[in-house]
């Protein structure tokens, strides 16, 4: 089965190549209140996720809110 | 029974020989309108006799075609006189077809170009209006739907609205107005009629030659009305004379785009006006003097109405009597409006002095990711990185996000077109990341648009994943 833990790693390398590479992209790192990702990179990272995870995606399933960082992401996802 | 301010206006005294209307390199007097309406209205009267059978008790209803400004306000005077009900046509773009379905008008006028004191005069052999006609002029919008429908309106009060914003806007003070807008348009209507009212020669501007613009603003001080991106259009494209007074009305004028003209000409007086057909014209004003300090508010509503914003949706309403009877639909029924608050439509605030500021319109508000975003807002941040570019932002479905935000900008291909990567910095460093448009497109040539001039929305958004996506 797999770990919150290892949901969170596999997020953080999901979306590290659409933050700016200079930035340390630790668990809780501000995602949205930093600017690193905005409404057209979350599109690309949400394509991104549902290859990577093998998950379906609905409509509004991930809201703003649930992208604040990688780990709020994590939770949002492991109940999927 | 108060004299009707047409008739009222025709024959007060007027300087007969002053210059009413130019256009196409053709002036006409005061004199020669109002002989022409006079001409006119006895050719209506003896068509009257025609009619009888087909319209009963109703009045006559006839096309005005626009394109010829000096014939159209001629024959608007007429039809007034006469009694019959005026559609304003925009005789250039629009085919008759496409007004009768809604509006069944009885007949149809054609004036040869430059005849302005005779017309022929067609019977329409459309179906007769089933009814109770409202109103004595039918303004055609095709609002959000795209299908065209009648606004039943009273000329009279459209031209004591022209009256009233023109007094906010002191244009007494221009010698003249130009305008390069159909005024088949109820903004083309409202100005040529402000002109009318304040004895100002009316400059029609369009189909005239690059030089027409220099010289009209170079014969003293010509006030100029137009949409937003018409004041800007003539600002890059006059180099020494300038607009006295500038007045945008249509669509919203972006404080970018104040600046964008006071920065080019510091002297023009820029007003702002917000109106809608179904209110008889302007419905709020933002005049010079007031606009500086707040650019992005709509203004205060115009003598006549009330605003109020409503509680439960955020929507601007306005109450006045200028308020139509009612829309004349496709299919011939007509729809009364209900008396009492008109919703606007567009989502706003009214400040502790009375002062509208408009947000969007109420459908220009959609969540992405939860969080609540208006297009309005992104439009306006892209305005100084697309000054000369034609774009716009809708909401449009998407499968992951629900609804998000996408940026349709136009492709000239003269190679002025930002990359992607520039529109993203320059939205990021101003909104916050959830406006960011997720998509962005490129439109070839122009935004598709429909017969009023406005932007075809449903047809980008129906059809947006069949553009080319922006590098």
């Amino acid at each position: 089965m797999t770990s919150n833990e290892d949901i969170l790693n596999e997020i953080i390398s999901i979306v590290r190549p659409f933050v700016d590479p200079s930035l340390e992209l630790t668990p809780d790192f501000a995602l949205i209140d930093s600017g690193a990702i905005d409404s057209a990179s979350m599109i690309n990272i949400l394509l991104e996720l549902e290859g990577r995870l093998g998950i379906q995606l609905g409509a509004a399933d991930l809201t703003f809110e649930q992208f604040q960082s990688c780990r709020t992401l994590a939770g949002a996802l492991s109940s999927k | 029974m108060a004299a009707s301010v047409v008739q009222s206006a025709s024959l007060r005294r007027r300087n007969g020989a002053a210059t009413a209307i130019s256009s196409r390199g053709k002036s006409y007097s005061v004199a020669e309108i109002l002989k022409a309406a006079k001409a006119l209205a006895q050719q209506f009267s003896q068509v009257r006799q025609n009619l009888a059978a087909r319209i009963g008790l109703n009045p006559p209803c006839v096309l005005l075609p626009s394109s010829q400004p000096a014939a159209f306000l001629a024959a608007l005077i007429a039809a007034r006189m006469e009694g019959f009900i005026s559609v304003p046509w925009r005789d250039a773009v629009i085919p008759p077809d496409a007004i009768a379905d809604a509006v069944r008008p009885d007949l149809k006028l054609h004036f040869d170009e430059g005849v302005i004191d005779r017309c022929s005069v067609k019977m329409l052999d459309s179906d007769a209006f089933i009814g109770e006609r409202h109103g004595d002029i039918i303004m055609m919008t095709s609002g959000s739907t795209g299908q065209p429908k009648g606004v039943a309106l009273v000329l009279d009060q459209i031209l004591l609205n022209a009256l009233s914003a023109g007094a906010v806007m002191e244009i007494w003070k221009c010698t003249g107005w130009a305008i390069d807008i159909d005024v088949g348009l109820m903004s083309g209507l409202n100005h040529l009629l402000m002109a009318w009212q304040f004895d100002l020669p009316c400059h029609h501007l369009s189909a005239g030659g690059d030089d027409i613009y220099e010289t009209t603003f170079s014969t003293g001080a010509v006030g100029f009305g137009g949409s937003p991106i018409q004041l800007v259009r003539m600002g890059n494209r006059l180099d020494s004379s300038c607009p006295v007074m500038m007045v945008s009305s249509g669509d919203f004028l972006m404080p970018s785009m104040i600046d964008q003209v006071l920065e080019r000409f510091p002297d023009t007086l820029v007003h702002k006006l917000y109106g809608l057909t179904e209110l008889g014209g302007r419905f709020c004003c933002m005049p010079h003097q007031f606009l500086l300090g707040r650019k992005e508010s709509a203004g205060l509503p115009l003598p006549g109405f009330r605003a109020r914003v409503s509680a439960e949706t955020g929507v601007i309403e306005a109450r006045s009597p200028l308020l139509t009877a009612g829309y004349y639909l496709p299919g011939g029924d007509f729809s009364p409006m209900k008396d009492g608050w008109f919703s606007t439509g567009d989502v706003g605030s009214i400040d502790a002095d009375g002062v509208v500021t408009l947000n969007g319109r109420s459908n220009d508000v959609f969540k992405v990711g939860g969080e609540k975003v208006d297009r309005h807002t992104i439009e306006v941040e892209l305005a100084p990185l697309l000054p000369a570019i034609d774009y716009c932002v809708l909401a449009v479905e998407h499968r992951l996000l629900g609804q998000c935000a996408a940026l349709f900008v136009v492709d000239s291909g003269s190679g002025d077109l930002p990359k992607w990567a520039e529109i993203v910095a320059h939205l990021r460093s101003r909104l916050h990341p959830r406006f960011i448009p997720s998509l962005m497109y490129k439109v070839e040539g122009a935004l598709p648009r429909l017969a009023s001039g406005k932007i075809d929305r449903e047809s980008l958004r129906s059809s947006h994943l069949s553009f080319q996506r922006l590098q």
